[in-house]
């Protein structure tokens, strides 16, 4: 998993909206399993490529069973492998396939959206997955829970995933490299643990160190109350 | 008061409903099939929005009526087709107002995931953009029938029957009952087609089967049911091409003489359709192209509107110029003058009259200065106004336009001091007004004359049909005939009944020389 972390504008959606062709390319060149993709179908490319966003999109006027199933019905799949996976993929994301099949998105909570979500870009059994602050618009209880599940079903699919997160503490925790965005070029790239011993960049350094800055100030609140 | 009897009206309902139904449905049908495919496009190409949304926005500003009357002179024929372009114009800006809303407020975030998950253009449109903008969409087409359903019943001047037929002549003929029928009959039918187009969206978007046939059956019955009357006369009619249009201006007298006429030619066994209603050079040009078949117009009108003379050579010499002239131009044929005169002239009260020693129109120059002057829709732009006004150096405090009805109750309750009356009409009695001499001959002889087109002319059984009226209506029968209907409010084909057997009694007393 590639986390791209930056400042809201830096380029890192754009980046992601490129690899699925939402945004052209207008210079250079980005390679999908050895293809380019300027040579592939855009449609083709993109229901070969899961994609998550921050506000969900879930469909309002189709069932959350509808909702998981649109890829799979624009590939044709058969009815009855439909339903099968539809429920397989509920149960994957921990919800329950009879109680929330046939729910509208706006029956929905935030968390149990954003699993819906989850599963429909997980429908065709895509090996890549694009996610643009995928837990963003979750409370904190909600989204920790929703993260733990999400990096058990990375591993258990041994997706490759590309995540777009302002949270560094997020980035830290599930990605294998961060990349650091600032104005739309990558001033940094390492894994967590080279980066926080390494930064090789001030930006890079400041933005790394958020989480250690939060805890220090927790931690003196702390302090400050027991001594009071 | 056989003519207010709600029986008289419902007879002509099925008609009237099927054409406006027609008028309606393909209209909207139209509307629909060009806006929304339109619309789409629109929301794709964002340099056309504004253009596109700003000419139906100048269709929708347009009065109604204004736009069916345009469409005559830029189509060059009456009846249905300008009446539905321009019922398709007026349809436009709601469907297309509303697709373009609709399809721009789908949640954005729905139509990215759509194409992120790999939908393709064509897709998201149906399987998101259209489902979701669905409400706002079928809005807009409910607006539009409501629109057009009502504005359809302006057809009626521009010579298309609608359910307009009973308002304008109700209006003209003071016939409540006929105003009423048509205005229930339309907000009627304004009503059922809106709720069906309703269902239709409430079946859609729950994707209720049952619902959504029992919608489209309901409409396709009403339609079916509403068509009949139009289906059955088309199939009992064995050449229907052979059917006379007869055509009518807009007042009581004329209303009248298009019923003579379709009584004379039904007894003939001649099919015939009467457009009426219709504007006085709207009538005349159709006449030229053959869109109508025959109708009463009066010399004077066409010797100033049509022929554009100012000088009044006389009687005699106009009838002769005109009927030369008319065949000359436009194949025209007139076999004769009817035998009466409906002229315009200048009433005013018979109080006024004498207390300010009116009695010819010279008389009127002391007084214009404090008169306020009522007419007709047509008479202060035409060429005869001016040159009354010219002629006797007439300028009156103020001029107001108003409904010829409207004019008698205008000049009796003083709103206005003189009006623009016809020399026919039973109301100038009744209502003790005093026509002022025009001792300059300003205006021309407004001698009724019968007019055919070149086809019908070249017809032996129309033009036979039709010789009892050359000669055969005295000025005292048409003002009788006029009472009739204004004051005694008896109906328009009572009034019409009676001149035939007027006819009918005149012709055993003499034979008929026709003049070619």
């Amino acid at each position: 998993m590639l986390a791209l972390v930056g400042e809201s504008g830096c380029g890192k959606t754009s980046t992601l909206k490129m690899i699925n062709r939402l945004v052209e390319l207008t210079s250079g060149s980005i390679t999908v399993n050895e293809q380019n993709i300027m040579n592939l179908d855009p449609v083709r490319l993109r229901r070969s490529i899961g994609y998550v966003i921050q506000s969900i999109g879930l469909f309002p006027h189709l069932t959350v069973e509808e909702n998981i199933a649109t890829v799979p019905k624009l590939m044709g799949w058969a009815s009855d492998r439909i339903a099968r996976r539809t429920e397989e993929l509920l149960k994957l994301v921990g919800l329950n396939a009879m109680e929330f099949k046939k729910r509208r998105p706006g029956e929905l909570s935030g968390g149990q959206q954003q699993r819906v979500g989850l599963a429909r870009a997980l429908a065709s059994g895509p090996k890549i997955m694009l996610m643009d602050e995928p837990f963003g618009a979750l409370d904190p209880i909600t989204r920790s829970g929703v993260i733990t599940e999400f990096s058990k079903i990375q591993e258990e699919l041994s997706l490759t995933v590309i995540l777009v997160t302002h949270d560094m503490a997020e980035a830290l925790v599930l990605a294998d490299r961060i990349a650091v965005m600032q104005a739309g070029t990558v001033v940094a790239l390492g894994s967590p643990f080279h980066l926080l011993s390494n930064p090789g960049n001030a930006y890079a350094e400041e933005l790394l160190s958020m989480p250690q800055h939060q805890a220090q100030m927790l931690n003196e609140i702390m302090k400050s109350r027991e001594e009071s | 008061m056989s003519g207010q009897a709600i029986s008289t009206q419902l007879e002509l309902l099925p008609d009237y409903l099927s054409h406006h139904l027609l008028l309606t449905v393909a209209a909207l049908a139209a509307g629909i099939i060009v806006c929304l495919p339109l619309g789409f496009l629109v929301t794709r190409v964002k340099s056309l929005q504004w253009p596109t949304l700003a000419l139906a926005g100048i269709f929708q500003t347009i009065p109604g009526l204004a736009l069916l009357a345009l469409m005559v002179p830029l189509l060059g024929t009456i009846g249905m087709i300008p009446a539905l372009l321009a019922l398709i114009m007026y349809s436009f800006l709601p469907i297309l107002r509303n697709t373009v809303t609709g399809i721009l407020n789908v949640d954005s975030s729905v139509v990215e995931a759509a194409r992120g998950l790999g939908m393709n253009d064509r897709q998201v449109l149906y399987k998101v953009e259209i489902p979701l903008a669905l409400p706002v969409l079928v809005a807009g087409i409910r607006t539009a029938t409501v629109w057009v359903v009502g504005t359809a019943t302006l057809a009626t001047p521009v010579g298309a029957t609608s359910l307009g037929n009973f308002i304008f002549s109700g209006l003209q003929t003071q016939n409540v009952t006929a105003i009423l029928t048509g205005c229930v009959a339309a907000a009627l039918l304004a009503i059922i087609l809106d709720l069906l187009v309703r269902l239709v969206e409430i079946a859609a978007s729950r994707r209720n089967l049952k619902l959504g046939l029992t919608a489209v059956i309901s409409l396709l019955i009403l339609i079916g049911g509403g068509l009949s009357p139009m289906i059955v006369t088309a199939s009992d009619s064995k050449t229907p091409v052979s059917t006379v249009v007869i055509g009518s201006k807009p007042f009581t007298e004329q209303y009248i003489l298009g019923e003579v006429m379709a009584g004379q030619l039904g007894r003939a066994g001649i099919k015939t359709d009467i457009r009426s209603g219709m504007g006085s050079m709207v009538l005349f040009e159709a006449l030229g192209k053959g869109a109508i078949d025959c109708y009463i117009d009066y010399t004077g009108t066409i010797w100033s509107n049509a022929m554009n003379r100012r000088k009044n050579p006389g009687r005699e010499a106009i009838l002769k110029e005109m009927t030369v002239w008319l065949k000359r131009e436009y194949g025209i044929v007139c076999p004769g003058p009817i035998a009466f005169e409906n002229t315009y002239g200048l009433a005013v009260r018979r109080q006024n009259s004498e207390k300010d020693d009116l009695k010819t129109i010279e008389d009127l120059r002391r007084v214009a200065a404090d008169f306020i002057i009522g007419s007709d829709y047509e008479f202060f732009s035409r060429p005869e106004w001016k040159a009354l006004r010219d002629a006797y150096r007439l300028d009156f405090k103020e001029q107001l336009t108003m409904d010829p009805v409207l004019m008698y109750s205008a000049i009796s309750q003083g709103d206005v001091d003189v009006i623009s009356a016809y020399s026919t009409d039973g109301r100038i009695a009744a209502y003790d007004l005093v026509v002022l001499e025009d001792p300059r001959q300003a205006l021309p002889p407004y001698d009724a004359v019968l007019l055919l087109s070149d086809n019908a002319a070249r017809s032996k059984d129309i033009v036979e049909a039709l010789s009892p009226l050359v000669g055969g209506i005295d000025d005292s029968t048409m003002r009788e005939a006029n009472k009739l209907v204004d004051l005694d409010g008896v109906a328009v084909d009572s009034a019409a009944a009676f001149l035939q057997s007027h006819l009918q009694k005149t012709l055993s007393r003499r034979s008929i020389e026709w003049q070619k």
